[in-house]
């Protein structure tokens, strides 16, 4: 409710609804005064007045407690409290603390009794004496805006007329003029000119942030022209350098960045879009007002003026402005997030283009600037009704615009055309081929059915029923038979979300947090293997119930690389007691969500048969001697749950909750028998399950007891004698509890006899490929006619079970006969090149039906011939080479695939006007606002908003207005701070009341006027700014101007400066000779919206040759060199760098690998030198590093260092000195000159 | 909360050029030119620069109770009620539904109040309850003043952790450390003032750190990151891989040659001289760092304390054994942190447990080894994570949500109380409602011990005055000894 509406309703319902009492004529008995004096007004002198009375500075929230009529009128949430009803009474939901918002007192909730007199007091009515006049109800401030227009800032800049000056002769241009007049006027005069390397290098590192050449040096000195340093501007002005250089002081005022920075730091890999199309508008010298107007409304600019697609998608890049700001991502408030996002918007806009801060009318009237909320929030309004962020939820999502154009539309249709091409001329040969291959095998029907009969036995009934059981399974090669699977999806009851289209063909898994559970009826109670296929990046334990009973909290909880099919992953989970019928298995996972669990599968964990037990036999150490022995320590497990201990896997949980368990793979390259022994040492009997290949075959294994738990004591038993064919293999000990301390575990080659067997029933691939072979037929389809009677046992009214469960001779002829007539007759029906199966339908006895099904079986698509998933490897060799060809020629194609960019960048949204946010809270709305601009800038007439707009058009035009006091005014300003290192304004980012005033108003107002004059040219300014005396004179110190004048303001000389980050980066690769000029692009390695810090994440790389404006500019995460040299840290908006010099600016210029290496190739660039002596090495040196000649000081100098040094590296180094001495020397002396201040300071 | 709105006082003299460009040359928040006063380091040195007034931190100062401040940040949220909250009510009515409201803003889904699986014992003369989780640090409750009313305002870690550090939820600020170093400089002036073990680069990174708006000398140095082991953990660009320490010597006795008669060309500069200077400090910090590093002196009983010479508590050991060094040496504000651990939204039985006892010993080793040498007197310790948690479940009865509405820490040495437990929550721990501590006032606490006032100590920046509290705060008075 309103907070008005809220005061009428309490009001009213005050007037007319209680008692007949007035509210100015409250009478009110004397209990009811009494009990408000003994009780009321104690505490509210005591928890309340320092906040909420004339003696708090100002009452709080607006609310005043000191009368009742106060209480009545409330503060910004409406009336404090409402007679009668305390459930209705703010007062009451504050000091019960049943609302986060307001909780007072804010340090200790009251005392219950307080709290109940409270409760009874408003029960009564309130009942209080105290008159209104009691609480002096202060006006708040109110802006004066009349007044407020006086103030320089706020009034439209006119052309002052020239100054009268004295030196005429020194006067370049008006600059000149305004700046003399005010030196002659403090009876100083300018620095002398800058001599002429001086000038080349200052303003090629303006111009461009790079030293100049040698030969451009040379070339400026020889042009005796008077137009030479023009000349020279000119051409630097023309360089693609410039925009570089200049579009990346622009970004600091624009804040980017390639991350949002803040919590959750996210990548915004397409930024660089709105990074480059700056460099490039900047040296296009696109006009201000355009550039200004392209980036608060490039969207919605007449697309009729676009003069081609590509410009069309520069404005919506150029957005990107509103877009790349820092942002929290993750906030549960999602209506605060927006807010500040929109506060952002608003501070960058109105701080970047008018120079206002307008943060403090967020929450309240600024206090100093005529800035009321109300425009803060006609303001906001234009930023709520613009869609910056597709969502706010955790992590929230911003919109970006795909900059497709018809050409790259065309482009793309071309090239999925040739993709298409190249897919059906794929697709006809694969039909072709493989049909020819799975012809020529289902002739071989009987073979098939024969060799996998061999494969399947059925030793016990199945193990469950009534599930939605899909088969039994073939996993990693291994059948494993009296196994039930099933799809993780399809759970009788849950709250997971389950999902079958998005990751992966064919396989469902289950998303999002919540449970799952699954009845399964069961014939048999008894010891099951539970074993879960997953999909996960992260690790996310679920939580493991059966029937009722938490077994285990830590399942599913690996990790196999991504959420998708291709990393399917089958894990063993564990043993479990299940009984005979119904049983419950559930998987749940809180606060987060679940892994991709795609099919649970349950086993029969029983040992099959046990020969001999020789569990506590002690055995001799092993020893390497002993050919093919496999030794491993314990802790060293493939996969485990066993704390590790090194040298002794031990259990540290200490709980029976837990199942502890350690997988081992061994990779058998002899098949054999093998022994098992392990090493290890107990107290007590702590014997678990051993399982070989998935297969459970001992359930009390490294049960002997050694008499103690000490290191020491540890014996070798043999666990056991297993056959092993080649291949890989896996042992697996577990144990619910505590575990023996294991120390090493061995497979020993032996000629003893095995003393577990796995029944026979237990083949591996290895056995699958070698009957194949002998037979002339193909794996794959061997293993797919296993798989396939495997099926068939499970789904049990299938026709082969009842031949399956006879005996084996019988079993192998009636294979045999039936066989042999379904593959006649499928011949029949290949050779007359037709699939249908018709059959003889005069036969109808049994055996012929089981034909009849078999052959349907054997033609089906998902039946034992199917395609197998090589199977492009099976068909003719001729068909494999063709097939590969084209195969190539798509990936070739693919690779080539024309990218559909995207840009970060805002769209119009929903149109809303909002409320004032009382103290910048959203629960607490004031007066309505609209989209509108500043009341103080009245000049400038605003164009109405359209009702449908979200006014960023309007804004745009109104700030880009000849007559706006304010936009061209601070972006001159901006130019000249970049140019000469201090503003005309000295506070580039606040024009108000707290900001400087201009040092030199009429020069900063005529070079606004001239701006605008000029068609917002950039470079028309700096072709001003830099043909002026001003920015030609040197930097030489002036004693007098100096005591006069010791902060410049007046400009008596040149300020000296310190290069930039960038500038240091890039003049270290420039005389390196080792830059890469390559423009434009984004060097972040790294996914849109991936983490960019943090840990799991790739370390993002700033090893590269490009310009600095290329680098990734991760907010919370920049990069050392930048953060070092003073970079404006893009979080925070910076008008002006900081200039510091700090002791890890030296560090880096001491220790760094850049500078080692720069160091290092400038040292062979100079000894490659086609001269003869060190002398004039150190010539060359100085040109390249300082742009001069080396004085014969300097040379004597360096050649002491080389000597002393040289002597130095010679005690150090153990080799001659000879080249590599050489060059080990240079780079010291290279080291030190690109050290030196002469190096990073510019006169 | 007491008015005391920011926006008035605003303007003070800016410094004269001379004197900022005098001070520009410290660096790390503190190194200064030898010779240089120590009160004259301390101000805004190149706001003028910038054409900015900036506040005066000396007009914030008076005498101090703790010289230091070692922050010991445990990433994420360890739980208040399995630690140093005891509720008693929420083991009897483990499992019932939570009988008060829910907060409106909320992280995640829960569930019904779950008892805390650890016992809670009393410890000292104080008789403070600490759970079983930190026996060692429980040795030590005379020691502590644990504060059970601590709360913030935001529920995700980001933005909660970046509170915790710099008092702002919103944007980028500068940090406790920062603002500590623009109040009082440091006392060593070869090494940073404000160092970060081995901290976070996620949830905000280099934010929690960083100067933001004041001069980008105040921001801390990072040793290492949470991903390098503390005693690989080095400052960048420390060590030079190239040359021997003769050869880099000679390099400087060079440059300091060359740039000295650069700088005789061009008369004054104190920019230049400065930047000559720094050279040489650099050099100095370089070889003071790799001794100061190196523990391999300490005795064997100190191995043991901190737990130096076993798992797990080895990596944490070494972080607070460093953090004694570094508090030996002067330095201003040394934060070690355990990294992203705490955040059991399930397994909290395990992970809990394994997380305490990774920090529990070399905790209760810092404070132990400190008192014993006299540095607790004027060594604030600062224990806490970014929030606390829900005494509600998550993750099937073995978890808890982050909770921004209570929260426990404890404070030790430099001028509070010992044995006290101050401020508490509901019968659940669900909220602090009496004496609450927000962390503003916690912030506001602290600077008062450092001997400045909260609402004194501030700085300039976009057109007005900021500082650590924002308009927030109040010094908790009872806390102090």
């Amino acid at each position: 409710m309103r907070p008005w509406l809220l005061f009428i309703v309490s009001l009213v319902y005050f007037l007319f609804c209680v008692n007949g009492y007035s509210q100015e004529e409250a009478k009110f008995d004397a209990a009811g005064l009494k009990f408000f004096e003994s009780k009321i007004r104690p505490l509210l002198i005591q928890y309340c007045y320092e906040c909420h009375s004339s003696d708090a500075d100002e009452y709080e929230g607006g609310l005043s407690v000191e009368s009742r009529q106060a209480l009545l009128k409330g503060g910004d949430s409406g009336a404090a409290i409402v007679p009668f009803k305390p459930a209705e009474s703010w007062l009451m939901a504050a000091i019960e603390y049943s609302d986060d918002f307001y909780q007072m007192p804010p340090e200790s909730k009251l005392p219950p009794e307080a709290i109940a007199v409270f409760k009874k007091w408003i029960e009564m009515g309130a009942p209080d004496p105290r008159l209104a006049v009691e609480s002096g109800d202060r006006e708040p401030r109110v802006i004066d805006f009349e007044q407020s227009r006086n103030f320089w800032a706020f009034k439209t800049p006119q052309r002052p007329a020239l100054p009268r000056v004295k030196n005429k002769a020194w006067v370049s241009n008006p600059i000149d003029t305004f700046i003399l007049s005010e030196l002659e006027r403090s009876e100083l005069t300018p620095a002398i000119a800058a001599d002429r390397r001086t000038l080349i290098r200052r303003v090629t590192f303006d111009l461009t942030g790079l030293p100049p050449t040698a030969t451009e040096i040379n070339e400026f000195l020889a042009d005796a022209s008077p137009l030479a340093y023009e000349t020279l501007v000119e051409r630097l002005l023309a360089s693609p350098r410039y925009g570089e250089r200049w579009g990346r002081k622009w970004l600091d005022v624009a804040r980017y960045a390639d991350s949002n920075g803040l919590d959750e730091n996210l990548a915004y890999v397409n930024a660089f879009r709105y990074r480059d199309y700056v460099v490039r508008v900047w040296n296009q010298d696109l006009s201000f007002a355009d550039f200004l107007q392209q980036q608060l409304a490039g969207d919605l600019l007449d697309p009729q003026q676009d003069a081609s697609p590509q410009e069309r998608l520069d404005r919506l890049t150029a957005t990107g402005f509103l877009s790349i700001g820092p942002k929290m991502l993750a906030c549960d408030d999602g209506q605060k997030m927006e807010m500040d996002i929109i506060d952002e918007q608003i501070d960058t806009m109105s701080r970047a283009f008018m120079g206002l801060t307008m943060g403090c009318a967020r929450c309240h009237d600024h206090k100093f600037d005529p800035i009321p909320s109300k425009d803060y929030y006609a303001l906001a309004s234009i930023f709520k009704s613009t869609k910056t962020m597709e969502n706010f939820n955790v992590v929230a999502r911003w919109h970006e615009y795909s900059l497709d154009t018809p050409e790259s539309k065309a482009a793309q249709e071309k090239h999925n055309a040739a993709v298409k091409r190249l897919d059906e001329e794929l697709a006809a040969l694969q039909k072709e081929s493989r049909q020819t291959l799975r012809e020529s095998q289902q002739r071989l029907l009987a073979k098939y059915l024969i060799a996998a009969s061999k494969f399947v036995s059925v030793n016990s009934k199945p193990i469950a029923d009534g599930h939605n059981v899909i088969g039994n399974f073939i996993r990693d090669g291994i059948a494993v038979e009296n196994s039930i699977v099933w799809e993780a999806e399809k759970f009788q009851r849950g709250t997971l979300q389950a999902e079958t289209t998005n990751y992966g063909k064919e396989v469902g898994v289950l998303l999002q947090q919540g449970f799952a559970e699954y009845d399964v009826e069961l014939e048999e109670a008894g010891d099951y293997q539970l074993e879960l296929r997953y999909a996960a990046v992260d690790s996310r334990p679920m939580v493991l119930t059966i029937n009722g009973t938490v077994v285990d909290t830590n399942v599913a909880a690996h990790t196999t690389g991504t959420w998708f099919a291709d990393s399917q992953t089958w894990f063993v989970e564990g043993v479990f007691e299940l009984s005979a019928g119904k049983n419950i298995i559930r998987l749940a996972r809180e606060g987060g969500p679940v892994p991709h669990v795609d099919k649970i599968l349950l086993v029969k964990a029983a040992p099959i048969s046990s020969l001999e037990d020789l569990t506590s036999v002690l055995a001799d150490t092993p020893t390497t001697e002993v050919d093919g022995l496999l030794l491993q320590e314990a802790e060293e497990y493939a996969r485990g749950s066993i704390g590790k201990i090194p040298p002794i896997v031990q259990n540290t949980s200490g709980t029976t909750t837990f199942l502890n368990y350690a997988e081992y793979d061994f990779e058998i390259t002899v098949a054999g028998n093998y022994r098992l022994e392990w090493l290890y040492t107990q107290a007590e009997s702590r014997g678990g399950k051993l399982f070989v290949d998935g297969r459970l075959v001992d359930a009390d294994a490294a049960n002997a007891i050694t008499g103690s738990f000490q290191s020491s004591e540890v014996k070798w038993f043999v666990g056991g004698v297993f056959q092993f064919a080649a291949g890989k293999h896996t042992l697996r000990w577990q144990r619910l509890g505590t575990t023996p301390h294991f120390d090493k575990i061995a497979l020993i080659p032996t000629s003893d006899n095995v003393t577990y067997h796995s029944g026979g029933d237990h083949k591996n691939l290895a056995e699958i490929e070698d009957v194949a072979i002998a037979q002339g037929l193909h794996a794959e389809y061997l293993r797919q006619w296993v798989d396939f009677l495997l099926m068939t046992i499970s789904q049990r009214d299938e026709p082969l079970l009842g031949l399956l469960l006879r005996d084996r001779d019988e079993q192998q002829a009636a294979f045999a006969q039936l066989g042999d007539a379904a593959e006649q007759r499928l011949r029949t029906i290949l050779s007359a090149g037709t699939s249908s199966v018709a059959g003889d339908t005069t036969s109808k006895s049994k055996d012929d039906s089981v034909v009849q099904w078999l052959v349907t079986k054997a033609i089906a698509v998902d039946g034992p011939f199917r395609d197998p998933k090589e199977i492009d490897k099976l068909v003719a060799e001729k068909s494999q080479l063709a097939i590969t060809a084209i195969v190539e020629s798509k990936a070739k194609l693919t690779a080539a695939q024309p990218q559909v960019g995207k840009a970060m960048g805002v769209t119009e949204g929903k149109v809303e006007d909002l409320a004032i946010h009382i103290r910048g809270n959203y629960l607490t709305l004031g007066e309505s606002t609209e989209r509108g601009f500043l009341e103080v800038v009245d000049q400038v007439s605003a164009v109405p908003i359209p009702v449908e707009a979200s006014g960023r058009m309007q804004l745009a035009q109104w700030l880009t207005d000849a007559k706006h006091p304010l936009t061209s005014r601070v972006f001159v300003n901006r130019l000249w701070l970049w140019h000469f290192g201090k503003g005309l304004q000295r506070s580039p980012d606040n024009f108000g009341l707290l900001g400087q005033r201009p040092t030199n108003q009429p020069l900063l107002d005529w070079l606004a006027v001239e701006f605008i004059e000029q068609g917002w040219s950039i470079k028309q300014m700096h072709r001003l700014m830099l043909l002026s005396s001003t920015y030609q004179m040197s930097s030489i110190f002036d004693a007098r101007a100096n005591h006069v004048d010791p902060e410049n303001r007046l400009w008596w000389r040149f300020n000296r400066r310190r290069l930039d980050a960038e500038e240091v980066r890039d003049a270290l690769l420039a005389v390196g000779n080792d830059i890469d000029l390559q423009m434009y692009g984004q060097l972040l390695s790294s996914a849109d919206r991936a983490y960019v810090t943090g840990t799991g994440s790739k370390r993002t790389t700033y090893d590269y040759n490009r310009r600095s404006v290329y680098l990734p500019i991760l907010r919370s995460a920049l990069y050392n060199v930048f953060i070092a040299f003073d970079f404006a840290d893009p979080s925070v908006i910076q008008g002006q760098r900081k200039n510091t010099v700090v002791t890890p600016q030296a560090l880096f210029m001491m220790n760094s690998k850049l500078v080692q290496e720069e160091a290092s190739r400038l040292a062979q660039r100079v000894l490659q030198e086609d001269v003869g002596t060190d002398s004039e090495r150190i010539n060359v040196l100085y040109e390249i590093v300082y742009g001069r000649m080396a004085t014969s000081e300097d040379v004597d100098k360096c050649h002491q260092f080389l000597q002393r040094y040289r002597d130095l590296s010679t005690q150090h180094m153990d080799d001659d000195v000879s080249t590599a001495g050489d060059l080990v020397v240079w780079q010291g002396l290279c080291r030190v000159l690109l050290a030196a201040n002469e190096f990073v300071y510019l006169d | 909360m007491a008015g005391n709105s920011q926006c008035h006082n605003f303007l003070t003299q800016p410094l004269s050029r001379r004197a900022m460009l005098q001070q520009s040359s410290v660096g790390f928040g503190s190194l200064a030119l030898a010779g240089l006063l120590q009160d004259q380091m301390h101000n805004g040195v190149l706001a003028a620069e910038s054409g900015q007034a900036v506040g005066d931190p000396k007009l914030a100062r008076f005498p101090a109770r703790a010289k230091r401040i070692i922050f010991m940040f445990m990433h994420g949220g360890p739980s208040q009620v399995d630690t140093f909250d005891y509720k008693p009510l929420l083991q009897k009515h483990d499992g019932q539904p939570y009988p008060g409201k829910k907060p409106r803003i909320v992280s995640g889904a829960t569930g019904n109040l779950l008892g805390s699986p650890w016992k809670f014992r009393q410890y000292g003369e104080s008789g403070l309850h600490v759970s079983d989780l930190f026996p060692h640090v429980g040795q030590m409750a005379d020691d502590l003043c644990v504060i059970n009313s601590i709360h913030g305002s935001n529920s995700r870690h980001g933005a909660a952790l970046l509170e915790l550090h710099t008092g702002s939820d919103t944007f980028v600020r500068p940090s406790l450390g920062s603002w500590l170093m623009y109040g009082l400089g440091s006392e060593n002036q070869n090494l940073p003032g404000f160092l970060t073990i081995c901290p976070t680069l996620g949830h905000g990174g280099v934010n929690a750190w960083s100067s933001a708006f004041l001069p980008a000398h105040y921001q801390g140095t990072p040793i290492g990151a949470a991903s390098i082991k503390a005693e690989e953990a080095r400052i960048h660009f420390i060590e030079n891989k190239w040359v021997s320490s003769k050869m880099q010597r000679a390099e400087l006795d060079f440059l300091g040659q060359v740039n000295r008669e650069h700088l005789e060309k061009r008369d004054t500069d104190d920019v230049l001289e400065s930047r000559i200077a720094s050279f040489e400090l650099a050099y100095r910090m370089q070889n003071q760092m790799p001794g100061l590093q190196d523990i391999s002196q300490e005795t064997e009983d100190t191995y043991k304390m901190y737990g130096i010479n076993e798992e797990p508590t080895k990596n944490f050991g070494i972080q607070c054994l460093l953090a004694r060094r570094f508090a030996e040496q002067g330095v201003r504000f040394i934060q070690v942190t355990h990294s992203y651990k705490w955040d059991q939204h399930g397994n909290l039985r395990d992970a809990h447990t394994k997380n305490a006892k990774e920090v529990d010993k070399p905790i209760a080793g810092l404070l132990r080894d400190l008192k014993q040498r006299g540095l607790l007197e004027d060594t604030l310790v600062w224990w806490g994570g970014e929030f606390g948690r829900t005494p509600v479940e998550q993750g099937n009865k073995n978890g808890r949500d982050h909770n921004p509405h209570a929260c426990s820490m404890f404070l030790a040495g430099g001028g509070v109380q010992g044995g006290l437990r101050y401020g508490s929550t509901d019968d659940y721990g669900y909220y602090a409602i009496e004496n609450k501590v927000h962390f503003h006032d916690l912030h506001a606490t602290m600077l008062h011990l450092m001997g400045l006032d909260h609402e004194k100590l501030t700085y300039q920046y976009a057109g007005r005055d900021f500082r650590l509290t924002d308009v927030y705060g109040e010094v908790k008075h009872d806390i102090l000894a």
